[in-house]
C-alpha cells in the first residue's frame, strides 16, 4: 500500500477536524478518531520505508511551483514525530480529559503534527516557511492552554518564535530573490555553483534562527518557561517538535543546501570557515554545562526537568557539529532516543508534577508509584547514558566522535552533563524509593492501564532499540548516503567486531537480560518483593545519607548562583529595562498631545522638508 | 440607458441623493434612515461591478459632469488600482453601515447614518478624483464628516483631542487649497492628466512647493508622521464603526491620493527617498507606541500608524513590483483592520470598556467574535495560511526584487513591525482566551453578521491569493504607465 505524499500531509489535519467534531458527539468517539488518524499517519509514514525520493508538485504561487518531497532524511524524522504523537496523544487523551477546553487541545495537537509533517515534507522554501510559522502559532495556543493570566511562557514563546520566523522569512525571501526559485534542489545547486556574500548573509540569518529554535543558551528562557508552565504530556510533545524541527532545519540548511558552499574554501566568510560548526559545538557545550548547573540548583521538579530538556537538544547538536559521518549517525540516534526517553520522563513524572512543591515525599505520596517509578528510573538511566537503554549507545557514539575529532574539553563537558543528569535525578528517584519503602503496599494505587500503556510502550521501545540499535542504524546509513557521506558499519546488535563501539553494544544485551530478571524479581513476584525490601531496608538509607552529605556542596553553589543572579538582575537587566522604557517613553511622548512637543516636531519636519528640497535642487 | 445607469458619476451622485433623501426622511419617517446607507453603498458596489469587465481589459474609464458649462464639475477616472480601492471602501462601508444598524442607537442615530454616507462616499471620491479640485472637495468632506461623527455625542470628555483634529484638519485643508491654487497659477489647469502632460516644462521649485503643500495636507489625513498627532486620540474618542473607517480605509485612500500626485501627476522621483524616510519614522513611532497601549482602540490606532508607514515605504519605493506589493498590503490592512475594529467593538459592547484587560476570558463567552478577532489578528501579523502572510511575502519578495542595502533595511523593518504587531495582538488574544470562572454565551449575534461577511472575504482571499496577485501586478504596471493614463484621460474628454 502506497499513499500519496499529499494524503500523508493532509491526514493529521483531517484527523484534527474530525476528532474535534467527533468529540462534540461523544468523547470516546472523538478520541478514537484522533488516535485512528494518528495511527493512519504512522502507517503511511511506514509505507514509505526505503523509498529514496518521492516528489509531488501540489500548487503554484507567484508563478513559483510548490512541491512536497519525501526522502530518507525526512522519513526518519517523520517516523519519530508520528510515533511520539501517537503515544503522547494516547496518554493525554486520558490525562487532559475534562480539563479546560480539552476538545480544542486535541484538535491543536493533531494540527501540530500536521505542521511538523509539513516541515518535514516540504520540497521548497515557501512550504517550509508556511509550516515553520504555523508551528509557532500552534505551539503558542498549546502553551497558553494551561496558562493563567499571570503566566507568560506563551508570550515568551511568541516573541522568540516570531523573531526566529522573521529571520527565516528574510533568508528565504533573499534566496528566492537571488536564485529565482523556491525549490531546495535548485537553490542547493545554485549555491554550489555560485555562493555570494548575500548567500553568506542568508546563511547567518538561518543560523541565528536555528539557534533560537534549538533553545541553546542564551536563547533558552522561552523553552524553559514553556516546559515549566504547561502540562507534562504537552511538554513531551513540544520537546519532540522543537528538537525535530530545529535539527531537521540544521541538517537541511547546513548539510544539504549550504553543504557544498561550506566545504568550498573560496566561499565568502563565514561560509568558508568552520566557524559555524565551532559556534554550534561551543554553544551546545555551554548549554550542557550551564543547563546542568542551573538545573542542579532548582527546587521544583518541573524546572529541573525543563533545564534538563534544554540540555538534551544540545547533545544532539553537539554530535552534529563534529561534521563527521559518525557524528551525524550519533546525532540522529540520540535524537531518536532522546525523543523516547524525554517523553518517558515527562509522562512518568506527570502525576507527581501536578503537585506544586515537588520532589518532596509528600508529593510522591499522592502519586501512583509502580509504572511511574519504573518509567522515571528508565528515563533517568537512558538520559545519563547507562546500559541497557538506547541512550547508552548514542551517548557512547557522541563521546567517541568527540574524542576522534579532538574536542576533549567538550567531551569533559558532555560527561559532566551526564553525571549532572544523574545528580539532579537522584532526588527524584530517592523520593520514589522512600515512598516505596515506607508506604503500606495495600495503599498503593495502581496507575490506570490507559495511562500506563504509553509509558510501557516507550519503556520497551527504549530497551529494544538499546539492545538492537542496528534497526535504527539501517535508516541512518541511508541518510548518510543521501547526505553524501560514507555509511556507518553496523550489525543488528550494534557495531561489528573491531569497532570501538563493539564492547558497549554488547554490554547492553547483558545488562538488559540482567534487568529483565530483576524486574521479574521485583514486580512479578509480589511476595518476594516485600521480603526483599524488608531485608534491604537499611542500605538505601545509608546511601541516601551519603549522597545528602555530598549535596551540602550544593547549598554553597546555590548561594553563589543567587548572588550572581541578583547581580545580573539588579545591575544589568534593570539598567537595560530603564533604557528601553526611556526610549519607549520618549517615542510615545510624540503622541501625548503636548502642544510644545508637537510644535517642536513640526518645526523639525518643516526644516527637514525644506532642507531636502533645497538639497535636491542643489544637487541637480 | 445602461451606460447612464452604470455611469461612474453615480458613485458620487447616488450618495448625495441618499443624503438628501435621508434629510427628508428625518422629518417624515426617521426609522427608514438607517436602511438607506447600506442600500446606497450596495448601489455603489453594483455600479463598480458593472465597470469591472472594462477595467479588467485594461481600460481607464473617465467620467465627467460639468456644472453649467463651466470647467468645474465631477471628474472621475477609474483605473485598476483606484477601482480596487474604491471597491474595498464601498464593500467595507456597506458592511459597516449594516453593523451601524445595531451598534448606533439613541436620538443622534439619524444624523450618524447620514454622516456615515458622507464619509463613505467621500473616501471613494478621494480615490477616484481626476482633478485636484475634486480631490480637495472630497478631502474636505472626509474631514468634516469624520469630525462631526467623532463629536456627535457632544461629551466634553475628549475635548482636547477633538479640537486638535479640528485644527489639524482645517490647516491641512488650507494647505491643500494653497497648493492647488499655486499649481493652477503655474499650469493653468487642475486636471491631473493635463498637469502630468505639461510637467516636464516646470522647474523643480514650481513642482516642489505645490507638492509640499498638497502632500502636507493629505499626510494629515493619511496619518503620516508628524501630522498624525490627532490620529490616536480621534480614533480613541470615536465610536468603533467610525474608527474602523478612519483607520481601515480613510488613511489608505489619502496615501493612494499622494501616490497619484507623486507618480502620475508630478512624476516627482526625487521626493521618493524623503517619503520613504517619513514612512520609516512613522512605522517606528507607531509600532513603538502600540507596544505600550492598554486600550484596544489606541493600540489598533497606533498599529494603523505603523501600517501607514509600511505602506509609504513600500508604495513609494519606486518600482512597479513594490507598488503591486503595496496593493496587496492595502487589501489585507483594510479588510483585517476593519474586522479587528468591528469585532473589538462587539467585545467592548459587552464589557462596556475598551480596556484590553477587561476582555479577560471573553474568548469563551463570545466565541465567534473572539475567533474572528484572532484570525484577523493572525492575518494582519502575517501568519500562514491567511492572506496577510501571502501579502507580506509578496511585498518582501517585490522589495528585494533588486537586492540593495535600502531594500534589505526596509524588509527588516517590515519584519520587525510584524513582530511588534505579534506581541501587541497576541497579548489581546491571550487575554481573550484566559480561563475565567464566568461562563455562558453573551454573543450579540446581530453585531456579528457583518463581521462574519468580512471574515468570509478574508478567508476567500486566503484561499485564492493567486487571483489577486495578477490583478495587483497589472494594476501596478498600469499605475506606472503615465502615458496610458494621460492618453486615456485626455483622449476621453
Amino acid at each position: 500500500m502506497n499513499f500519496s505524499i499529499l494524503t500523508l500531509l493532509i491526514t493529521p489535519f483531517v484527523g484534527g477536524i474530525s476528532a474535534y467534531f467527533g468529540r462534540k458527539i461523544s468523547g470516546f468517539f472523538g478520541n478514537a478518531l484522533g488516535i485512528g488518524f494518528l495511527v493512519l499517519g504512522f502507517a503511511e509514514v511506514l509505507s514509505y520505508y526505503n523509498v529514496r525520493v518521492d516528489y509531488l508538485k501540489y500548487a503554484s504561487i507567484f508563478g513559483y511551483n510548490l512541491t512536497l518531497r519525501i526522502n530518507s532524511l525526512s522519513w526518519f524524522f517523520l517516523i519519530i514525530a508520528s510515533g511520539i504523537f501517537v503515544l503522547v496523544f494516547a496518554y493525554s487523551n486520558v490525562s487532559e480529559e475534562g480539563k479546560f477546553d480539552s476538545d480544542f487541545l486535541f484538535f491543536e495537537l493533531l494540527l501540530l503534527e500536521g505542521a511538523v509533517f509539513g516541515i518535514l515534507l516540504a520540497g521548497d522554501l515557501f512550504t517550509f516557511l508556511i509550516f515553520f510559522e504555523l508551528i509557532a502559532v500552534i505551539t503558542y495556543f498549546l502553551a497558553s492552554k494551561s496558562a493563567s493570566f499571570f503566566k507568560n511562557a506563551s508570550m515568551d514563546l511568541v516573541y522568540m518564535n516570531s523573531v526566529s520566523s522573521s529571520f527565516v522569512f528574510l533568508a528565504i525571501i533573499m534566496l528566492a530573490s537571488i536564485y529565482g526559485s523556491f525549490d531546495f534542489v535548485v537553490v542547493q545547486q545554485s549555491i554550489a555553483s555560485q555562493s555570494s556574500v548575500i548567500a553568506a548573509f542568508v546563511f547567518s540569518l538561518l543560523f541565528i534562527a536555528l539557534l533560537i529554535r534549538a533553545s541553546l543558551i542564551p536563547f533558552h528562557r522561552w523553552a524553559v518557561n514553556t516546559y515549566v508552565e504547561i502540562s507534562n504530556s504537552l511538554s513531551s510533545i513540544l520537546f519532540s517538535v522543537f528538537s525535530i524541527v530545529s535539527i531537521y532545519a540544521f541538517i537541511l540548511f547546513v548539510y544539504l543546501i549550504f553543504g557544498s558552499a561550506l566545504t568550498n574554501r573560496t566561499s565568502p566568510f563565514p561560509l568558508n570557515s568552520r566557524l559555524t560548526f565551532h559556534i554550534i559545538s561551543w554553544m551546545s557545550g555551554l548549554t550542557i554545562l550551564f543547563g546542568t548547573f542551573i538545573s542542579l540548583l532548582q527546587k521544583e521538579l518541573k524546572k529541573r526537568i525543563a533545564y534538563l530538556t534544554v540540555t538534551q537538544a544540545a547533545y544532539i547538536l553537539l554530535a552534529f557539529s563534529t561534521g563527521t559521518p559518525n557524528g551525524i549517525a550519533a546525532g540522529l540516534l540520540q535524537l531518536f532516543n532522546a525523543s523516547i526517553f524525554m517523553a518517558l520522563l515527562f509522562l512518568s513524572t506527570d502525576k507527581a508534577s501536578c503537585v506544586k512543591e515537588c520532589i518532596s515525599e509528600k508529593a510522591m505520596l499522592t502519586s501512583e508509584v509502580d509504572i511511574s517509578f519504573l518509567g522515571t528510573l528508565f528515563a533517568v538511566i537512558a538520559l545519563v547514558g547507562l546500559p541497557p537503554t538506547g541512550g547508552f549507545v548514542s551517548k557512547w557514539m557522541i563521546y567517541k566522535e568527540l574524542i576522534q575529532s579532538g574536542h576533549y574539553f567538550l567531551l569533559v563537558i558532555a560527561i559532566f552533563g551526564s553525571i549532572g543528569s544523574f545528580l539532579y535525578c537522584y532526588r527524584l528517584i530517592r523520593a520514589f524509593v522512600t515512598k516505596f519503602l515506607h508506604a503500606e503496599h495495600e495503599e498503593l494505587k495502581r496507575m490506570p492501564l490507559k495511562l500506563a500503556l504509553p509509558i510501557v510502550v516507550l519503556m520497551t521501545s527504549n530497551l529494544f532499540f538499546g539492545v538492537f540499535p542496528g534497526i535504527l542504524l539501517k535508516p541512518i546509513s541511508l541518510i548518510q548516503q543521501f547526505l553524501g557521506f560514507e555509511p556507518v558499519e553496523f550489525t543488528l546488535r550494534g557495531f561489528p567486531a573491531g569497532n570501538l563501539l563493539y564492547f558497549p553494544s554488547n554490554l547492553n544485551i547483558i545488562s538488559a537480560s540482567f534487568l529483565v530478571v530483576l524486574l521479574v524479581f521485583l514486580f512479578a513476584l509480589p511476595k518476594m518483593k516485600s521480603n526483599f525490601f524488608q531485608n534491604v531496608h537499611v542500605s538505601p538509607k545509608v546511601f541516601v545519607e551519603r549522597i545528602n552529605r555530598f549535596f551540602e556542596l550544593k547549598s554553597r553553589l546555590d548561594a553563589f548562583y543567587r548572588s550572581l543572579n541578583n547581580f545580573i538582575a539588579r545591575k544589568i537587566y534593570a539598567k537595560l529595562l530603564n533604557l528601553t522604557e526611556f526610549i519607549g517613553d520618549s517615542l510615545n511622548r510624540v503622541y501625548a498631545l503636548d502642544s510644545k512637543t508637537a510644535l517642536y516636531y513640526m518645526f523639525i519636519f518643516i526644516a527637514m522638508a525644506i532642507f531636502a528640497v533645497l538639497l535636491k535642487g542643489f544637487i541637480q | 440607458m445602461i451606460e447612464i445607469l452604470t455611469n461612474p458619476v453615480l458613485l458620487i451622485a447616488v450618495p448625495l441623493f441618499f443624503i438628501l433623501l435621508s434629510l427628508f426622511a428625518s422629518f417624515l419617517i426617521p426609522k427608514v434612515i438607517k436602511y438607506l446607507s447600506p442600500v446606497c453603498f450596495s448601489i455603489n458596489l453594483l455600479v463598480l461591478s458593472c465597470k469591472i469587465r472594462a477595467i479588467l481589459s485594461g481600460k481607464i474609464i473617465v467620467s465627467s459632469v460639468y456644472f453649467f458649462q463651466s470647467s468645474f464639475g465631477l471628474n472621475l477616472a477609474l483605473d485598476r488600482s483606484s477601482v480596487l480601492i474604491a471597491f474595498i471602501v464601498a464593500a467595507i462601508a456597506m458592511l459597516v453601515s449594516v453593523y451601524n444598524f445595531f451598534y448606533v442607537s439613541g436620538n443622534l442615530s439619524e444624523r450618524f447614518h447620514m454622516l456615515f454616507i458622507t464619509l463613505g462616499f467621500s473616501i471613494i471620491w478621494v480615490v477616484l478624483a481626476r482633478d485636484l479640485l475634486n480631490l480637495f472637495v472630497a478631502f474636505e468632506l472626509v474631514f468634516v464628516s469624520s469630525f462631526v461623527l467623532i463629536n456627535l455625542d457632544k461629551s466634553k470628555k475628549f475635548i482636547k483631542t477633538r479640537s486638535l483634529y479640528l485644527k489639524v484638519g482645517s490647516v491641512a485643508g488650507v494647505l491643500i487649497l494653497a497648493g492647488i491654487i499655486l499649481l493652477y497659477v503655474i499650469t493653468g489647469t487642475l486636471d491631473i492628466a493635463q498637469v502630468a502632460k505639461n510637467i516636464d516644462s516646470l522647474s523643480l521649485f514650481q513642482k516642489a512647493i505645490p507638492f509640499v503643500l498638497i502632500f502636507t495636507g493629505l499626510a494629515a489625513q493619511g496619518a503620516i508622521f508628524p501630522l498624525n498627532l490627532w490620529f490616536p486620540g480621534a480614533i480613541f474618542s470615536a465610536p468603533f464603526p467610525v474608527s474602523s473607517m478612519l483607520s481601515g480605509v480613510a488613511a489608505i485612500a489619502s496615501i493612494f491620493a499622494i501616490a497619484r500626485i507623486v507618480f502620475t501627476m508630478l512624476n516627482f522621483q526625487g521626493v521618493l527617498p524623503l517619503i520613504v524616510f517619513l514612512g520609516v519614522v512613522t512605522t517606528v513611532l507607531g509600532e513603538a507606541s502600540a507596544l505600550y497601549q492598554k486600550d484596544i482602540k489606541r493600540m489598533l490606532a497606533f498599529s494603523t500608524i505603523g501600517h501607514t508607514g509600511i505602506l509609504l515605504m513600500v508604495m513609494f519605493f519606486g518600482s512597479p513590483q513594490s507598488f503591486s506589493g503595496s496593493v496587496l498590503l492595502i487589501l489585507n490592512y483594510s479588510v483585517s483592520k476593519t474586522i479587528l475594529f468591528l469585532s473589538a467593538g462587539n467585545l467592548s459592547a459587552n464589557t462596556g470598556s475598551s480596556d484590553i484587560d477587561s476582555f479577560i476570558g471573553l474568548g469563551y463567552r463570545m466565541r465567534i467574535s473572539s475567533t474572528i478577532f484572532t484570525i484577523a489578528a493572525l492575518s494582519i501579523i502575517g501568519i500562514p495560511p491567511f492572506f496577510g502572510f501571502f501579502s507580506k511575502f509578496y511585498t518582501l519578495l517585490s522589495l528585494v526584487y533588486r537586492i540593495n542595502s535600502v531594500s534589505i533595511m526596509i524588509a527588516i523593518l517590515l519584519l520587525l513591525a510584524s513582530i511588534v504587531e505579534a506581541i501587541c495582538l497576541f497579548r489581546v488574544i491571550k487575554t481573550l482566551f484566559t480561563k475565567t470562572p464566568a461562563i455562558g454565551n453573551c454573543e450579540n449575534y446581530s453585531l456579528v453578521v457583518p463581521v462574519i461577511i468580512l471574515f468570509v472575504i478574508l478567508l476567500a482571499l486566503s484561499v485564492f491569493p493567486n487571483l489577486v496577485f495578477s490583478f495587483a501586478r497589472q494594476s501596478a504596471a498600469d499605475f506606472f504607465n503615465r502615458a496610458l493614463y494621460i492618453g486615456s484621460v485626455l483622449g476621453g474628454m
